[in-house]
């Protein structure tokens, strides 16, 4: 019988029989599960990127359920994200899911960013796999900053319009497009309008799609895993397939028990701080954010959600040049940007950071601090460590805070720019030849 | 299982930056009782000094009535006692006055106070409610240690009477007071030590080319003229806080509820889920 | 989201059912598979001691049981959030009318969670024109098939003769019947009642519905209390609200 799948039907039923000669169903099964070999000695690290895809499945079905009931007019917008919480039965659950889901999508991704930073995920031959997840994060950016600005209160209208008014430092036409951005002189019913259309229709569609890029190219190439060599230049043949990699097994079903254990450890997590803490103590939900937008009143002291508070604090600490905030912006942009030049920037000989050199290890410890410092600091204001005094007055900025920003801005730049030298200078380790995995070191002990 | 921890601690991390939130005004010391928000009878009372007090000039337009059920009221004691501008129950609790008499009378329309205990914590708009003191060089004769001039009178002044307040500027006079710092530190232990609510303020002032610096601690006298004694009305006050904290998340109690199901339930998964993985990467070597 | 969970267990489970021939996977005890037997006879002989097949579907089954149950718990409140508003449950509150203007043979309509329900004070002749009717001209002359609460009489559909609370919606299509109160108005037997321009459903005084219109079951009464001059829609004598 003509069927569009290489091999046989993975089914018995007739239906799906009648389905695998029309549709491929079998092979994409075969090519993306139960014939994607994935080494076999993936760590807790791995977990998170299946619990991105979770928590993606989990934004899109709340948000559905959310634009059910929500309303894009600067009158209602407020009262309807109130209606939802207490008109609409459960509407509680299903909003603090969405919220609690941006920001544990950022944890998620990070963390998942992290792990590519740590065992060289991005190197050769995964360059293509690492600038679709850089364009994901990209996305996701742009995804959360426009869903902020939806719930009206005042951090959604003042983070909207310090944002957009980033746009006016643009030399020459900057006024122009912030106006054109917003649709209107100061943030309004247009921008709320447009924002909730890009919001819900424009990126979650350009996401999606390039979730799936993203995993169609990985599944091309293979996944990298935590000692950083190919497991399809080592040996062949396991017990599924004598052309698979010796050290690679089926990710269905063995990655698929795994990543269960993780989804449901992630969803107790989850669900801790959607019943027990939805406002994280002001870092998912802020306080400010209970007010209804107030054009002619700026709160005390705005600040971004966490997760963009490592930018927002870059921004803060380049100083104007010529008058113009313009430097500062095009540090932020270029601070998201230079993840997309990484995989020709390291030139490392080997990929995972078990191998590496003390060079590239403290480097990396360095960058790591940088953001989390960077990330604290964007949250507070510039005075939160006081400020030199009056013997300071031949810094342009007094404030302490300011001058730490400013310095794990070079250390978080210089992480990247200079990695050529470093990495290349850097005292590797021998790779092993074979992965690592526990009962290959203690083969008496299991059992 | 000790990597993975350690593996573990950037998302513990990044979840336990410390609560901060720049609120602005000056520094307070609060003092004052609060009331537990599963205990129905302090919330029914809580809510008879909303209903009394508050709603006058203020409303509460997300939340309904007939929620009220949910601290232990039967309709009819809800319509009989609480409801003094509707007759229809699922109606939400708005103001006794117009918004636009209120922004004639008092510049502004009162904000709405539904969700006002998130956006202004429980434990400010506790001292809040406490911080009123007589002050005759405000328009309504009333000044605030939390909000300092803000436009809002003290409503319950009949309750609580008339509080004033005790200012103690600290300022180096070279004489007993001899360094800036050292009125700094006598204004900080002034303000640690007051029993009642304190405020503390640092003012900077250019004179000469020379920044001059002093510290001011307001602190306040309770008052003994109103219907309360200080004690009734700091516990009427934890009362009403306990309210508007309810009725900025109505559905609190609910939701820590369905919390425990929700976290038990993921419990039961996780050993059934682990025991899965362990059976079928037996056979992985 | 838990779906998944429960989805990926289950998919675990079809796994071993469905694709056993079809991949050259496990060495199962009898299994055909003279692939992985070629190749890695080492690694066979210990699986055949250590898989045991039917532990990892008693693994199955127990993951699946709690997953069940935190998939249901996750559909949950995406399903309830369906339901009515507490706001279109307050729009749809009890409406309460004073008839104590309403004279014998006076109809008034009452809006009801959208819908028209009529009050009408009967006449006596009226009244007594519903009895009249024979039971073979009315489809439904018992109201056995129509909606009505318990504690309205079946014939009269009222709790009071003279009465009639119904809703004004005719059972067909959902238009509005129109009043038709003289005798003889719709020919020489009609003793009056209500008449549907849309499709020429004909109701006696009663609601109930004549035999030849195209409306299947007599207007449905909705609950109500009638306490002296004061009707309430939308509630239970009881108190109960619908």
């Amino acid at each position: 019988m003509a069927s569009a799948n290489k091999g046989p039907s993975l089914f018995k039923s007739p239906v799906m029989q009648w389905v695998d000669e029309r549709f491929p169903l079998s092979s994409l099964m075969r090519d993306h599960l139960t014939e994607y070999y994935a080494p076999k000695n993936f760590n807790f690290w791995y977990y998170f990127g299946s619990l991105a895809l979770l928590v993606l499945v989990i934004q899109i079905v709340t948000g559905i359920f959310l634009t059910m009931n929500y309303k894009p007019d600067a009158n209602y917008a407020f009262g309807s994200v109130e209606f939802i919480m207490r008109d609409v039965d459960y509407g509680w659950v299903i909003r603090y899911m969405h919220s609690t889901g941006a920001s544990m999508f950022f944890v998620v991704v990070y963390l998942h960013m992290c792990r590519g930073l740590m065992y060289g995920s991005y190197r050769k031959p995964r360059e293509l796999v690492w600038i679709l997840g850089c364009l994901i994060y990209l996305a996701l950016m742009a995804e959360a900053f426009f869903g902020y600005l939806l719930p009206w209160g005042q951090m959604s209208f003042w983070g909207a319009q310090v944002i957009v008014n980033l746009f006016s430092a643009v030399p020459f036409i900057g006024p122009e497009l912030a106006v054109w951005i917003r649709g209107d002189y100061s943030i309004g019913d247009a921008t709320l309008n447009r924002f909730f259309a890009f919001h819900v229709i424009a990126l979650p569609l350009v996401l999606l799609g390039l979730v799936a890029a993203h995993i169609i190219a990985l599944h091309e190439v293979g996944s990298n895993n935590p000692d950083g060599i190919e497991i399809k230049k080592g040996p062949k043949g396991n017990r599924w397939s004598k052309d698979a990699p010796a050290d690679g097994i089926p990710f269905h079903p063995y990655f698929t028990v795994k990543d269960i254990v993780g989804v449901v450890v992630f969803l107790m997590i989850f669900s801790a701080i959607v019943f027990f803490a939805p406002e994280m103590g002001g870092y998912f939900l802020e306080h400010n954010n209970f007010i209804p937008a107030d054009p002619l009143k700026t709160p005390d002291h705005i600040a971004p959600v966490w997760y963009f508070t490592p930018f927002y604090s870059i921004l803060r600490a380049v100083p104007p040049l010529f008058g113009s905030q313009f430097p500062g912006v095009i540090a932020m942009g270029l601070a998201v940007m230079v993840f997309f030049a990484l995989p020709w920037l390291d030139r490392g000989k080997v990929k995972s950071i078990r191998y590496r050199g003390t060079l590239w290890k403290s480097w990396f410890a360095a960058f790591i601090i940088a953001f989390f410092v960077l990330g604290y600091l964007g949250v507070e204001p510039t005075t939160v460590w006081g400020q030199f005094g009056d013997w300071a007055s031949f810094l342009d900025t007094r404030d302490r805070a300011t001058w730490a920003a400013r310095f794990f801005t070079v250390v978080y730049f210089a992480f990247f720019f200079l990695m050529p030298w470093y990495t290349s200078r850097d005292k590797t380790k021998p790779e092993p030849a074979r992965v690592r995995y526990h009962e290959h070191e203690a083969p008496a002990a299991a059992e | 299982m000790k990597k993975a921890l350690f593996a573990a601690l950037p998302l513990v991390l990044s979840l336990c930056v410390t609560t901060a939130w720049a609120a602005g005004g000056p520094e307070i010391k609060i003092v004052g009782a609060t009331a537990s928000s599963t205990n129905v009878e302090s919330l029914q009372r809580g809510a008879r000094l909303f209903v009394n007090h508050c709603l006058n000039c203020h409303s509460a337009q997300f939340m309904r009535y007939n929620r009220l059920t949910d601290l232990k009221l039967t309709p009819e004691q809800i319509k009989q006692n609480l409801m003094f501008t509707t007759d229809k129950i699922g109606d939400t609790m708005n103001a006794a006055i117009s918004p636009k008499d209120a922004k004639e009378w008092f510049g502004a329309v009162p904000p709405d106070l539904s969700v006002m205990a998130r956006s202004y914590t429980a434990e400010r708009l506790g001292a809040y409610l406490r911080g009123f003191y007589v002050d005759p060089s405000r328009p309504t004769g009333w000044n605030n240690l939390v909000s300092p001039n803000i436009g809002m009178p003290h409503v319950m002044a009949e309750l609580q009477g008339n509080p004033t307040v005790k200012e103690t500027v600290f300022k180096a006079d070279g004489k007993d007071i001899r360094t800036t710092s050292d009125a700094y530190g006598r204004a900080r232990s002034a303000f640690i030590a007051s029993n009642t609510m304190a405020s503390f303020e640092t003012h900077v002032e250019k004179k000469d080319g020379k920044t001059e610096t002093h510290y001011i601690v307001r602190q306040l006298v309770p008052a003994t003229d109103g219907l309360m004694t200080p004690q009734q009305f700091d516990a009427a006050m934890a009362d009403l806080v306990n309210f508007m904290g309810y009725v900025s998340e109505p559905y609190r109690n609910q939701r820590v509820q369905i919390g425990i199901i929700v976290m038990l339930l993921l419990g039961l998964m996780l050993p059934a889920a682990y025991w899965l993985k362990k059976e079928y990467w037996k056979d992985v070597t | 989201m838990t779906i998944t969970v429960t989805v990926a267990a289950v998919a675990a489970a079809s796994r071993d059912d469905s694709a056993d021939g079809a991949l050259t996977s496990g060495p199962r005890p009898g299994g055909p598979c003279p692939t992985a037997r070629n190749f890695q006879q080492k690694h066979e002989k210990r699986m055949s001691e250590t898989v045991n097949e039917s532990r990892r579907k008693v693994a199955i089954a127990t993951a699946a049981v709690p997953g069940t149950l935190v998939g249901a718990a996750a559909v949950t409140p995406f399903v309830a959030s369906l339901a009515p508003s507490e706001r279109a449950k307050a729009a749809g509150a009890p409406v309460e009318v004073d008839i104590s203007a309403l004279k014998p043979g006076e109809k008034m309509n009452v809006e009801w969670r959208g819908k028209v329900v009529w009050i009408m004070r009967r006449t006596p002749e009226q009244t007594a024109s519903i009895t009249q009717v024979p039971a073979n001209q009315l489809n439904d002359p018992d109201s056995a098939k129509s909606i009505q609460p318990e504690y309205v009489d079946k014939k009269t559909r009222s709790v009071q003769p003279d009465l009639g609370i119904m809703e004004g919606i005719c059972t067909h299509l959902g238009c509005s019947p129109v009043n038709k109160f003289t005798p003889g108005e719709l020919g020489n037997d009609w003793r009056g009642g209500f008449y549907c321009p849309c499709h020429g459903s004909k109701f006696d005084f009663a609601g109930r519905v004549f035999t030849g219109s195209p409306a299947p079951t007599n207007l449905p009464v909705p609950p109500h209390k009638i306490d002296g001059t004061r009707v309430v829609i939308g509630i239970n004598p009881d108190g109960k609200e619908a």
